[in-house]
C-alpha cells in the first residue's frame, strides 16, 4: 500500500485555554503500517488504526504518542504478557479480560500479594481512547500511559510490584524474541527502546484503538430498524426521558460522562454521588473511601465517582466503584429509589438520605416492564465484534 | 488584511492553516480566530482566491468589519461571578453562583437604513458554531462547578463597515441542531453540561447556584420542551415550547455597548432559601412547574416584556 501524503488537520487553534492542536500526520501512521506488514507475525494486529471510529468523533492526538499499528501491536503483546508483574503472576489482563469487556467480574481485583484486593473495581476499558479522566475519580490521571505506571509501581496494593525489580522486569522483557522484533519498528527513532515509558506507550496505543462501536444498538441508530426489538427501543425512549433522566450522567456516542476526542475544545470534568452509602447517616462510604475528595480535600467531593460507559455494561457487572451491586436490575432499582437502602451491618445506612448526594439523584416511577424495557435496551449496547476482536484477544493464545 | 475585509465569510473560514487538502469539511468549518484578533498582522494567508466579493453579505456595503459584541453576567449592575455572594430573590437570601451559561444565535444589527443584517459568526472552534455562540460565565472559582475552567463573554462576529443601533438574537440553539447527538457535533454543541437530552435538545440556559446558609440548591434550566419525534431514527422533532425568545435591544453601539445578562431580575420574585423545602428555585422549563411562569414571564414569553437583557454602556 502506498502511503498517502496528506495531513489530517483536526482542529486549527486559538489559545482557548486546554483546547489543544492536533495534527495527526496520516503519513507516517501508514509508513509504520508499512513496516509491520513487512513481518506479519501469526496472530498480529490487522487493518490500520482507525483514527476516525464510524459513529464517533475523531481520536484526539496523544502529544507524545503518534499511533501505530507496530506499536498497538506491541502494547497488545504487552498488555497480555505476566512477566511484567513481579512473579509473573499478572497482566493487565488478569483485570482486563476481553471477554468481560475487558473488566475482570471481581468486585475488587485481588492484587500482587495473597490476599490484597485493589481499592476499586476494574473498570471497562471499551472506549478508553475518549475516556479525559482515567481511573474512577482521579482527575490528575488523564493518560493510559499515566494510569499504567500506577498499576506498575503503585504499592497500595502492590498490582505488578515493579518497584525494586525494575531491571530484572525489564530484562525479562528485552530478552524475548518476540519483543526484539516488536519494539524497534514501534519506536523507529529510538536507539535504545527499552524503558518503562515506551512500554507504557505502547501499552496506551493499544488502549487507544479499543473501540466498541458495532452493537446492535449502533446497527439501529445507523438505519436498521429491526436492530433493536421493540422492548428495546421502548427501553431506548425511557432511557433518554425526562424521568428518568439516565442522560444526564450517561450520555452521547458513549453513555458515559465526558469525552475527550479530536473534538474537544474545553475538557469537562465531571463526577456524581449517586447515594450509594450513608454510612451513619454522615454520607460515609466504606474503608473510609473519600471519593473525589481524597483528590481535592473538599467536603462537597465526598462519594463522587466518575460516570462510566454504558457500554458492554452487560459484561462488565458487577457494578459501581466497589462492584457491590450484582445486577443492571439492581442499579435500575436503586436509581428509581434515588440512592440505596443498606438495612443491615458494617455499612447500614439510607444512601438516599446522604448529605453528599447529587440533586439529581431524585428516583423516579418505573414499572416491571419498564425496568425490563430498559435493560434490553442496556443490552443492545453489547458489542459482540469487541469482544470477539482478534486483533484485541491474546497473541500468545493465538 | 484590506483585501480579506472584502471577502466573504465563506472564504474567512478556509483559512485553517495546518489543512493540506482544502476538500476535508473538519478544516472547513473552522476558522482561525487568533487571524481575526489581528487584523493589523500581515499574516500571509490572504490571496487572490479570497478577495472575491460574494453575495453573502450587503453587497451595498463593501467593507466587512469585524465586531465584537461584550456580554455580562449581571446582578444589581455587578458581575455576577463565581466565588461571590449575593443577596437575592424575594427572601433576600444570600446565594452563590454555580453554573452558568446560554446559547445565543442569529445575530443581527440594525443598520442606519433600519435593515436588519447578519453578523457572520466565524467558526472558532470552542465559543462559536453555524452562527451558535455559547456564552460561560462560570470557572472554577469558588463554588462553581469546575465543569470547565474557560469562559466566554463575547460575540464576535463580521459585518458590513456600517452605524448600527439595535441588536436582535434569538435565545438557545436553532431547531435543525437540537436533536442531534451532541457528542458528535463541534463544540460549543459537543459540550455535555449544555446537553439536557436527546429528545429535548439543548439546554439554552444553566443558571445554576446555592443557598449559602441552608444549602438550598437552585436550578434554572430553559430548553425546547413537549417535543415529539424519535430522533433515533433520524425523524425532525417538533416542540409545543420551542422557548427559543428571541430578544431587541435599542440604543445599541457594538462599540461602546455591554448586553448584560441580568441575573437579579430573573431571581427576584423567587423565594430562594425558603426554610421547609430542600430546593429553592426550581425551574426546568415546564410550563406546570410552579417556578415556570414567573421566569417565562421575564423571559418575554407570550405578551410579557423580556427584562432578562438590558443593555449599558462599557466601563
Amino acid at each position: 500500500m502506498l502511503p498517502i501524503l496528506r495531513t489530517l488537520c483536526v482542529f486549527p487553534l486559538i489559545s482557548f485555554g486546554i483546547a489543544q492542536i492536533a495534527c495527526i500526520d496520516e503519513a507516517r501512521i501508514r509508513l509504520h503500517d508499512a513496516s509491520s506488514n513487512g513481518d506479519d507475525h501469526e496472530g498480529h494486529l490487522h487493518g490500520e488504526i482507525d483514527l476516525q471510529p464510524e459513529g464517533f468523533p475523531p481520536l484526539r492526538a496523544l502529544e507524545d504518542n503518534d499511533l501505530s499499528r507496530a506499536k498497538a501491536e506491541l502494547g497488545r503483546y504487552l498488555f497480555y504478557d505476566s512477566a511484567l508483574s513481579q512473579d509473573s503472576s499478572m497482566s493487565c489482563a488478569t483485570c482486563h479480560k476481553q471477554e468481560f469487556a475487558f473488566t475482570d467480574g471481581e468486585a475488587l481485583s485481588p492484587a500482587l500479594h495473597e490476599g490484597t484486593f485493589t481499592k476499586r473495581n476494574s473498570m471497562s476499558l471499551t472506549n478508553v481512547a475518549y475516556t479525559p479522566f482515567l481511573t474512577w475519580v482521579n482527575p490528575t490521571i488523564t493518560r493510559l500511559k499515566n494510569q499504567a505506571a500506577g498499576v506498575f509501581f503503585g504499592e497500595d496494593p502492590a498490582e505488578f510490584g515493579v518497584t525494586g525489580f525494575e531491571s530484572e522486569i525489564l530484562g525479562r522483557i528485552e530478552t524475548k524474541t518476540i519483543y526484539q522484533q516488536l519494539f524497534p519498528p514501534a519506536f523507529p527513532y529510538d536507539e535504545n527502546p527499552w524503558s518503562y515509558e515506551n512500554i507504557f506507550i505502547a501499552l496506551e496505543a493499544f488502549q487507544m484503538t479499543l473501540i466498541s462501536n458495532q452493537s446492535p444498538y449502533d446497527a439501529y441508530i445507523s438505519g436498521d430498524s429491526n436492530a433493536l426489538s421493540e422492548s428495546a427501543k421502548r427501553g431506548l425512549i425511557l432511557f433518554n426521558s425526562e424521568r428518568l433522566d439516565c442522560t444526564h450522567c450517561h450520555n452521547g456516542f458513549n453513555f458515559a460522562g465526558p469525552v475527550i476526542s479530536a473534538n474537544t475544545a474545553n475538557v469537562e470534568m465531571e463526577f456524581f454521588n449517586t447515594g450509594l452509602y450513608n454510612i451513619d447517616g454522615e454520607g460515609g462510604l466504606p474503608n473510609g473511601d473519600l471519593g473525589l475528595a481524597e483528590h481535592t480535600s473538599e467536603p462537597y467531593d465526598i462519594g463522587k465517582f466518575r460516570a462510566p460507559t454504558l457500554r458492554n455494561i452487560e459484561l462488565t457487572a458487577p457494578y459501581m466503584h466497589d462492584g457491590s451491586v450484582e445486577t443492571l436490575e439492581d442499579v435500575i432499582r436503586i436509581y428509581a429509589r434515588g440512592g440505596r437502602l443498606i438495612e443491615n451491618g458494617a455499612h447500614a445506612g439510607d444512601g438516599a438520605l446522604s448529605p453528599y448526594k447529587s440533586v439529581l439523584i431524585d428516583g423516579f416511577e418505573i414499572t416491571e416492564s419498564e425496568i425490563e424495557d430498559l435493560i434490553n435496551f442496556l443490552t443492545s449496547l453489547t458489542d459482540e465484534k469487541f469482544i470477539s476482536n482478534e486483533n484485541f484477544s491474546n497473541p500468545f493464545e493465538g | 488584511m484590506k483585501r480579506l475585509l472584502f471577502s466573504s465569510i465563506a472564504t474567512l473560514t478556509l483559512f485553517a492553516n495546518c489543512a493540506a487538502d482544502p476538500a476535508q469539511t473538519v478544516s472547513e468549518a473552522n476558522d482561525n480566530s487568533e487571524q481575526d484578533t489581528t487584523e493589523n498582522s500581515g499574516d500571509g494567508n490572504e490571496n487572490e482566491s479570497n478577495s472575491e466579493p460574494n453575495g453573502d453579505v450587503n453587497s451595498t456595503s463593501p467593507s466587512l468589519k469585524r465586531y465584537e459584541i461584550e456580554f455580562r453576567s449581571t446582578f444589581e449592575g455587578q458581575d455576577f461571578e463565581c466565588g461571590e455572594n449575593y443577596v437575592a430573590g424575594s427572601d433576600n437570601a444570600e446565594i452563590t453562583p454555580t453554573m452558568n451559561a446560554f446559547y445565543i444565535h442569529d445575530v443581527e444589527m440594525q443598520n442606519s437604513q433600519g435593515e436588519w443584517v447578519a453578523l457572520h459568526l466565524p467558526d472558532d472552534g470552542v465559543w462559536q458554531k453555524s452562527g451558535i455562540v455559547l456564552l460561560d460565565f462560570d470557572t472554577t472559582t469558588g463554588a462553581c462547578s469546575a465543569i470547565t475552567t474557560e469562559r466566554n463573554s463575547k460575540v464576535v462576529g463580521f459585518a458590513p463597515d456600517d452605524t448600527y443601533t439595535s441588536l436582535r438574537y434569538k435565545l438557545g440553539v436553532p431547531g435543525e441542531f437540537n436533536n442531534l447527538d451532541f457528542s458528535l457535533q463541534e463544540a460549543p454543541l459537543n459540550v455535555s453540561y449544555m446537553f439536557w437530552g436527546w429528545m429535548s435538545g439543548y439546554r439554552y440556559i444553566r443558571l445554576e447556584f446555592g443557598a449559602t446558609e441552608r444549602g438550598n440548591p437552585s436550578l434554572l434550566h430553559i430548553g425546547s420542551t413537549a417535543c415529539q419525534g424519535n430522533p433515533f431514527e433520524g425523524q425532525n422533532m417538533t416542540c409545543d415550547y420551542p422557548n427559543r425568545f428571541e430578544y431587541v435591544l435599542n440604543d445599541f453601539d457594538p462599540e461602546e455597548s455591554v448586553v448584560n445578562f441580568d441575573v437579579e431580575a430573573l431571581l427576584a420574585p423567587h423565594e430562594l432559601a425558603p426554610p421547609n423545602i430542600q430546593g429553592g428555585l426550581i425551574c426546568e422549563a415546564g410550563r406546570l412547574e410552579p417556578d415556570c411562569p414567573m421566569v417565562f414571564e421575564t423571559l418575554g414569553d407570550g405578551d410579557a416584556e423580556q427584562t432578562l437583557f438590558y443593555l449599558s454602556t462599557r466601563e
